[in-house]
């Protein structure tokens, strides 16, 4: 059975041809109501398994999209970049440096996508470990280095957020960037991965390589070191 | 014990995460889980919705070029889009496949491995193809009967190499096939002790008839050591005969008669290769026994039957009457001008008779 992306879009998303889509992003930003990434999921790991619409609709999409559907990749960023940028925001601190790294994570995986394969990978992990790799190379380059040393600060807050929000956060971007980022770095990535990103706990299994029940034990772990570090009255 | 109790305590974190429940939990666990509620909901960082925008249409236009149409996967999308999309499914299915490829992979590597001479890479799967039927042999006329085929195998496995220029393995080959023969007809030999069922005594009789035939069409020009494992054959063959004739003096004598003449050729040809590798002139040996060559497709030139040259020079006597079966079983066991005889030297050795 062939499946069109368009039959695929989340709400009333629909997908145009390719490459002539004149669909805008911000639209579509707008009809992410199942967006495991989006600001309005919550908790970690409730989505992405088994077989929820969800996760059959994403598999279809990858599915379509290895074909050569455009749009359907187009659905797949819609719904994934807002965790992978994230993810890089609050390793590397920096909203610019972030964004030219989600750039280049969605690029590489446009380029590779038709070579991905399910096997022992969810493709959202897939993508992550393109980022986790592309921050990697970006820490270990002398140009990278000279670049953090003068743009290591986080910005605070990036969106616009409603007076709720603000009287519910408890932790300024800076705050949660400084904290992550002195884990060790499993506990680190365990951390952006779950709790800044969302994935699931067998998504950040496949994508830092352990097992799931490692990466329950990691969690915990993470989670007690964090707050051992952060003041008690934020706690 | 301590590393379970580590597990339980992280997997009642996640679930109480996953659930909002803290009713369960001690306080500190709790204090975490909400820790990790608070980071979740702290954790509000977009892209701006420009750049969204701007990259979208970036990869759209790039997508254009970089994913090329590619036939439908036919296998992939049914998973996908049905209600059992998940990965079971999928590793299934390669399990499957591989145990099918890996199922046929090795009948067909067995299977081509039966034609496989000394020296091929399959070799060494139809050698242990053959063990392994071996142990699946119960009783010694089964065992007997497939040792003998498996000797044939080894004779004919040498008469290839030996057509095909490959001499530097006959000898080995041959030496296998000496044992082989000689296991198999004992226990055909042990087989017609118990049920005196002639068709044992046949069978080694049968073999030792082909296998004559079989020797009798080796070159002469085989290297020494494969000479010295040629005559050991032959050998052999000979003793095959000569105990199954005294077994059983009613077994087949005009196969009898056709196999001795073949093995003294055999044996013949054996001794003149012997002289030959003492003599300082190795291939104009006076009077040396010519046998027959094969022809270019590997089978014999001419029929053992139609080998005048072969006719033995001290022929082995023609078992043609009663008595000249059974004089040798005689004369094996008590003894005549040729031979101590078992009886006298089992008396010997008992009473100190001799030494």
């Amino acid at each position: 059975m062939r499946v069109d992306s368009s039959a695929l879009s989340a709400g009333d998303a629909s997908a145009l041809p390719c490459p002539d889509s004149d669909k805008s992003a911000v639209a579509q930003a707008d009809d992410e109501p199942t967006n495991a990434f989006s600001a309005d999921y919550r908790p970690p790991g409730s989505g992405q398994h088994g077989h929820d619409p969800e996760a059959i609709r994403l598999r279809a999409l990858v599915d379509l999209a290895k074909e050569g559907d455009c749009e359907a990749f187009g659905q797949l960023y819609d719904h994934y970049i807002t965790g992978i940028f994230r993810f890089i925001y609050y390793r590397v601190g920096s909203k610019q440096l972030a964004e030219d790294l989600a750039s280049e994570t969605f690029v590489r995986g446009l380029r590779s996508i038709q070579r991905f394969s399910w096997q022992g990978k969810d493709f959202g992990a897939w993508l992550t470990t393109i980022a986790r790799n592309l921050i990697t190379d970006h820490f270990k380059s002398s140009r990278s280095r000279l670049e953090f040393t003068t743009d290591t600060i986080p910005e605070g807050r990036t969106a616009a957020d409603s007076p709720e929000v603000e009287v519910l956060t408890l932790m300024s971007n800076e705050m949660l960037s400084e904290a992550v980022n002195a884990l060790p770095p499993e506990q680190r990535d365990c951390i952006l991965m779950r709790f800044m990103q969302g994935l699931s706990i067998a998504q950040t299994a496949a994508a830092i390589g352990r097992s799931e029940g490692a990466i329950k034990q990691l969690q915990l772990r993470a989670v007690r070191s964090l707050a051992s570090s952060m003041p008690p009255d934020i706690r | 014990m301590i590393r379970r109790a580590v597990l339980h305590d992280a997997t009642s974190f996640d679930d109480a995460l996953t659930s909002g429940d803290l009713s369960h939990l001690n306080d500190d666990t709790a204090d975490l889980v909400r820790t990790a509620q608070a980071l979740t909901r702290s954790a509000m960082a977009e892209p701006s919705l420009e750049f969204r925008a701007g990259l979208r249409d970036t990869l759209m236009a790039e997508a254009a070029d970089v994913l090329v149409a590619q036939p439908h996967a036919a296998p992939t999308e049914p998973t996908t889009i049905t209600a059992e999309p998940g990965r079971p499914v999928r590793r299934r299915l390669v399990g499957l496949t591989a145990a099918l490829v890996t199922a046929v992979g090795s009948v067909g590597m067995i299977s081509s491995s039966a034609t496989a001479v000394p020296g091929d890479v399959l070799y060494p799967i139809k050698q242990g193809v053959e063990s392994v039927q071996l142990t699946l042999h119960r009783g010694d006329t089964a065992r007997g009967e497939f040792q003998l085929d498996q000797a044939r195998e080894r004779l004919a496995e040498a008469s290839w190499l030996d057509a095909h220029d490959q001499d530097d393995r006959v000898a080995e080959v041959l030496e296998t096939f000496t044992s082989q023969a000689s296991a198999g007809s004992s226990d055909l030999f042990a087989a017609y002790g118990v049920e005196r069922d002639t068709q044992s005594i046949d069978t080694v009789n049968d073999f030792a008839a082909g296998a004559a035939v079989m020797l009798g069409t080796m070159s002469d020009d085989l290297p020494a050591d494969a000479q010295a494992a040629l005559a050991s054959a032959a050998d052999a063959i000979t003793g095959l005969a000569s105990q199954a004739s005294v077994l059983c003096t009613a077994c087949s004598p005009a196969e009898l008669s056709s196999l001795i003449a073949a093995v003294d050729a055999a044996v013949k040809n054996s001794d003149a290769a012997t002289s030959t590798s003492e003599g300082s002139a190795p291939d104009s040996t006076p009077g040396s026994v010519t046998v027959p060559k094969t022809d270019s497709n590997g089978s014999p030139a001419k029929q053992p039957a139609k080998q005048p040259a072969k006719t033995p020079a001290t022929p082995v006597p023609t078992p043609t009457s009663l008595k000249e079966l059974t004089d040798p079983l005689i004369g094996g066991l008590l003894g005549d001008e040729n031979q101590e005889g078992l009886v006298p030297s089992v008396l010997d050795g008992l009473l100190g008779g001799k030494n």
